[in-house]
């Protein structure tokens, strides 16, 4: 490789890399709202369900993977599971696992980017501009406006507003230097420093929430007290319902990142004796603790505390409803708002950038081993697949249509679709015998023995079960209980030109990843490297 | 005896899945706590472990 030799300086910086590749925006606005809208606490059950059989297996399945193909030379996807699944087919099929961290990346950076520019606004001016004096429902409506006229909502190309911009061309510039600055030197040296720092944002933040009690006494029933009741009271009549199994199971799989190509990638750069079992087990716990201790008592609770259920309850299907339009307003009502409001969407914006980190390396390594290119020239050529990519979502911003698209199919589909190619992989092509030999390699825990069934049978049934409930809630139109047609992405990609020219955009880059691979193999076989996986990597 | 009494207690307090006017139930409060008690001490514990973990022997690396 023509690279020089990357690897992690010390073991809890590849966990806080991996945990601060996990946590994300969703930990702290789509699990609140997933879990008051599907059963509130009964929620926890189908929940936890979907950690033990899906998430923390299929979580160290990649590790070990990961770990493994590093040792013969490898450190992207495509080789990777080349080498664990022995041959062209796996290696194709890998591309996935480059496709997704960095097609999420056109549009994750924009999400970044308001995060970080709604700071702004809080640090510099107090905050969007709202009037305290006015009734509640005008405030949100203010901030929505606000929030649609900042993202270009209103029609394509009025995206391209010079404070957008700006905050755009900031987090790109943190993005390509950090992952420049390479592995030890770049990633793990920020997340060391931004997973604390999040941590501590998250309990100041969480601390003024639990002691707001009833903010404003002429309205008793918005309280802390009924914000935790909304969030968390059980409805067991829920848990009949496939759709709350759905939500929890896509909520646990998304947050964990499992399937998103970045473990795998982050996971080859260890040594053959580092353990695989306990790190991952730490990296999923820190994930649950930012998502259950931290989103599941703060987002909520202050809404409901402020703007009472009624308001609450119309942004909890969406993420960015709840943030970017509902929350101003709960800061707007909160004492000492400004500070806690800049202090909230500047930790959001340390969960976005150390997600999005982690989606340029596997690109930036793949291009690396597959064409023997330096860390400068492929970080190079990644930033610039990477801008065109941002500059395509911030054209078509109406109706965020663009990323839309790119979140489901990519975001979503695809990730169902590599976390099954990696499982299956993993305990049936590979060997559940010889995966479970190598993830205990150096390890300081066990994996128990309950999970060679979870492992081989539970997870990819599980799986396969909610990846066909997710296609049939989602792809076809759906009729509401009001009589109104929900469009599925089917019909949406029939009819829709931005969501065809977007798919036009993926199909580019999905050619090209698999020429990329095509032309990497080739070079691999004349290096002698082994990389359809016939040599056992034991040395 | 005591524990007899103080488990009956529990469940009886545990039984009121509504509460009035929105606010948290027991129910309500003992999922919340349950969950988030148990995502705290399993972070904790693995941190623990790793932290406390003695480094390799260098001769293992390569």
């Amino acid at each position: 490789m023509s690279q020089a030799k990357q690897e992690w300086g010390t073991r809890l910086g590849v966990i806080l890399a991996v945990a601060g590749s996990a946590v994300g925006l969703g930990n702290f606005l789509r699990f609140p709202g997933n879990a008051a809208e599907n059963g509130g606490g009964a929620f926890m059950i189908p929940y936890f369900c979907a950690l033990l059989f899906l998430g923390i297996p299929i979580g160290w399945a990649e590790w070990a993977m990961g770990r493994y193909g590093g040792r013969k030379g490898f450190h992207s996807a495509p080789a990777i599971m080349g080498v664990v699944a022995r041959g062209a087919a796996g290696r194709f099929l890998g591309v996935i696992g480059v496709l997704i961290p960095l097609a999420v990346y056109f549009y994750y950076t924009m999400i970044e980017a308001w995060c970080l520019a709604y700071c702004w606004d809080y640090v510099a001016h107090g905050g969007i501009g709202l009037d305290e004096t006015r009734g509640v429902q005008d405030q949100v409506a203010v901030s929505t406006a606000h929030f649609e006229g900042f993202t270009g909502q209103a029609a394509d190309g009025s995206g391209f507003n010079g404070e957008l911009i700006v905050f755009w061309a900031i987090v790109t510039a943190f993005n390509v230097w950090f992952v420049y600055r390479g592995l030890s030197g770049g990633i793990e040296k920020f997340c060391r420093w931004a997973m604390p720092a999040m941590a501590v944002c998250g309990l100041l933040v969480l601390l003024r929430v639990l002691t707001l009690g009833t903010p404003d006494p002429e309205f008793p029933d918005r309280s802390v007290n009924h914000g935790l009741g909304f969030m968390w009271n059980p409805d067991y009549t829920k848990l009949g319902d496939f759709k709350t199994w759905l939500a929890a199971a896509g909520q646990i799989f998304f947050s964990l990142s499992v399937g998103f190509g970045v473990i795998i990638n982050y996971s080859s750069y260890l040594k053959k004796k580092d353990d695989v079992v306990l790190s991952g087990l730490t990296a999923s716990a820190t994930n649950e603790f930012f998502e259950v201790a931290l989103g599941g008592l703060i987002t909520i609770t202050a809404a409901v505390a402020f703007l009472g259920i009624a308001v609450t309850s119309t942004s909890t299907g969406s993420s960015f409803d709840l943030d970017f339009k509902t929350l101003p307003v709960v800061f707007a009502h909160m004492p000492f708002g400004r500070f806690f409001g800049a202090i909230w969407f500047f930790m959001l914006f340390l969960a976005a950038i150390t997600s999005s980190l982690s989606m340029m390396q596997p690109a930036q390594a793949f291009l690396a081993e597959a064409l023997g290119l330096t860390r400068g020239a492929a970080t190079t050529i990644v930033t610039g697949v990477c801008v065109a990519g941002n500059l395509f979502v911030l054209y078509f911003s109406k109706g965020l249509q663009a990323l839309d698209t790119i979140d489901f199919w990519v975001g979503s589909f695809f990730v169902f679709v590599m976390a099954m190619v990696q499982i299956i992989c993993f305990s049936w092509v590979f060997g559940l015998d010889r995966g479970l030999r190598e993830a205990h390699h150096g390890a300081q825990l066990r994996i128990p023995g309950v999970f060679r069934f979870i492992m081989k049978w539970v997870a990819p049934v599980y799986l396969l079960v909610i990846f066909v409930g997710f296609c049939w809630q989602t792809l076809p139109d759906k009729t509401r209980p009001d009589g109104t047609v929900k469009a599925g992405y089917l019909s949406t990609l029939a009819e829709d030109r931005v969501a065809q020219l977007t798919w036009g955009l993926l199909l580019a880059v999905i050619v090209a990843l698999v020429v990329v691979t095509a032309i990497g193999a080739r070079r691999w076989r004349a290096q002698g490297l082994d990389l359809d996986g016939t040599q056992d990597a034991e040395a | 005896m005591t524990m007899m009494i103080a488990t009956s207690a529990a469940w009886s307090f545990l039984r009121q899945a509504d509460s009035e006017a929105g606010m948290l139930s027991p129910q309500g409060w003992a999922l919340m706590l349950v969950s988030v008690a148990a995502v705290v001490i399993l972070t904790a514990w693995c941190f623990a472990r790793v932290l406390g973990a003695p480094p390799p022997p260098p001769a293992e690396e390569g």
